[in-house]
């Protein structure tokens, strides 16, 4: 049941990324839903969930738009990786800051990445307009919505995970 | 090290499926797979979408409030010079029978052939600009259809099709490349795209300036001769720079398509070569 409501949210935010989103550019720049979305499941929701969900969003993602599944699924790969070690390396720093410098970057890396691949379908390379244009505001797009996201999460009641696959398996 | 024990299967694995997938993605196996999905999903996609569309579309006019007050007022001017315009072309064209008729050519228009679509979605990501239609192969649409709007401007190409959608890579994205012309001179150009989506009129050398109308050249025989594009809206550089930078304003709202008409009886030159 739990999975396929989060199958279907996903699916609606896929379309939303493809429908909605292209209203809301900051320069060259939209925010990236599924991406907050994967962060917000990571931490609400344990790692394995988000495990599993990171395969379903770049099948969905890259079905619905011009984006290949394969280059989706290198893009979002660093994030559940860099919150658990965020989480082991700084265990005093607030579990929302760790979770707003993981999807930072890896909303970087994500951009840089599907940036690279246009390049190489023979878009002419603008190291200026990646930079300034597209990883700056994607940036700030980003981490204000993961903030009203996270915000709205923590207002439900909703308490963060431990980001180990392994330790959360002897939970009560 | 940690993390690598803890997610290293997990990474790996994930490494494996992205590798799959671009196998399976060159070898054309996930086409078919992505045509069942579309159509599976459409009745969601028209849900979310007829939702969402109109809610962003809101939301983004709201903020831009004075900039459209401004553009109507300018576009109030323009269709009154368009229509004194139209006046004068109509009395033009009823000359024109009468004229080929008295110098014996024979009449080649209206061959063409549209397959009117509907705008699904658009991937609007960083230096691309990518929308899906609802018309597919099962509709006669192929590879490298020129794309146009209900006015007749160019609007993009077919970049790839399921049997009952295709995607269409719009003149905004950077990948896309039009040769062009301004409309009355020899001076020509490549019309590009932009991370900012906006469109450039690049490689252009010679006297161009504010309002000058761009059209499709027609060399290489991608695009038919003489497609409208759009208008000069900015021109930067000196007479002594190789190339001036050109920035274009295209006849149709590229970010608010919702109908195009694909041109099904125009063949382009390069997917016959690239078939061959």
């Amino acid at each position: 049941m739990k999975a396929g409501v989060i199958f279907v949210l996903l699916l609606m935010l896929c379309y939303a990324q493809v429908t909605a989103a292209p209203f809301f550019m900051v320069s060259a720049a939209q925010a990236d839903l599924l991406l907050v979305s994967l962060a917000i499941l990571l931490v609400f929701q344990g790692p394995k969930v988000a495990m599993v969900s990171l395969p379903v969003i770049a099948v969905l993602l890259g079905f619905v738009s011009d984006r290949s599944p394969a280059v989706l699924i290198i893009a979002l790969l660093p994030l559940l990786p860099l919150a658990y070690w965020l989480e082991e390396a700084a265990p005093t720093v607030a579990r929302y800051a760790q979770t707003l410098f993981a999807v930072g970057v890896t909303g970087l890396w994500a951009r840089t990445v599907l940036s690279i691949t246009v390049f190489a379908q023979g878009a002419p390379v603008d190291v200026g307009a990646l930079i300034f244009q597209v990883l700056v505001p994607g940036l700030i797009l980003d981490l204000t919505l993961l903030s009203l996201a996270y915000l709205g999460c923590r207002l439900l009641g909703w308490e963060p995970r431990s980001l180990s696959p392994a330790r959360q398996r002897y939970r009560a | 090290m940690l993390i690598f024990q803890r997610y290293a299967y997990w990474a790996g694995a994930m490494v494996g499926l992205a590798m799959v997938f671009a196998v399976a993605s060159q070898a054309g196996v996930l086409n078919p797979v992505q045509g069942v999905f579309l159509r599976v999903t459409s009745p969601i996609e028209s849900g979310v979408g007829s939702v969402l569309r109109p809610v962003g579309a809101f939301v983004t006019d709201a903020g831009r409030i004075r900039s459209l007050q401004q553009e109507n007022r300018e576009l109030r001017l323009q269709v009154e010079d368009l229509q004194n315009q139209v006046a004068q072309l109509q009395q033009d064209a009823a000359e024109i029978p009468e004229l080929r008729q008295a110098l014996g050519i024979i009449d080649e228009a209206g061959g063409d052939t549209f397959e009117a679509a509907s705008v699904l979605t658009r991937d609007a990501f960083p230096f691309s600009d990518v929308i899906r239609v609802n018309k597919g192969s099962n509709d006669g649409i192929r590879v490298g259809m020129v794309v146009r709007s209900t006015q007749g401007s160019l609007v993009g190409t077919v970049t790839e099709t399921f049997p009952s959608q295709s995607l269409v890579r719009l003149i905004s994205d950077s990948r896309s490349s039009v040769n062009a012309e301004i409309a009355g001179t020899a001076i020509e150009g490549n019309v590009r795209g932009s991370a900012t989506k906006t469109v450039k009129f690049d490689l252009a050398q010679g006297n161009i300036s504010t309002g000058d109308q761009v059209i499709t050249s027609g060399v290489g025989d991608n695009y038919p001769r003489g497609l409208p594009i759009g208008t000069v809206v900015e021109v930067e550089g000196t007479p002594q720079d190789l190339y001036l930078d050109v920035t274009i304003e295209p006849h149709v709202r590229l970010s608010r398509l919702t109908t195009v008409l694909i041109e099904t009886s125009f063949d382009p030159g390069r997917q016959m070569l690239e078939q061959q």
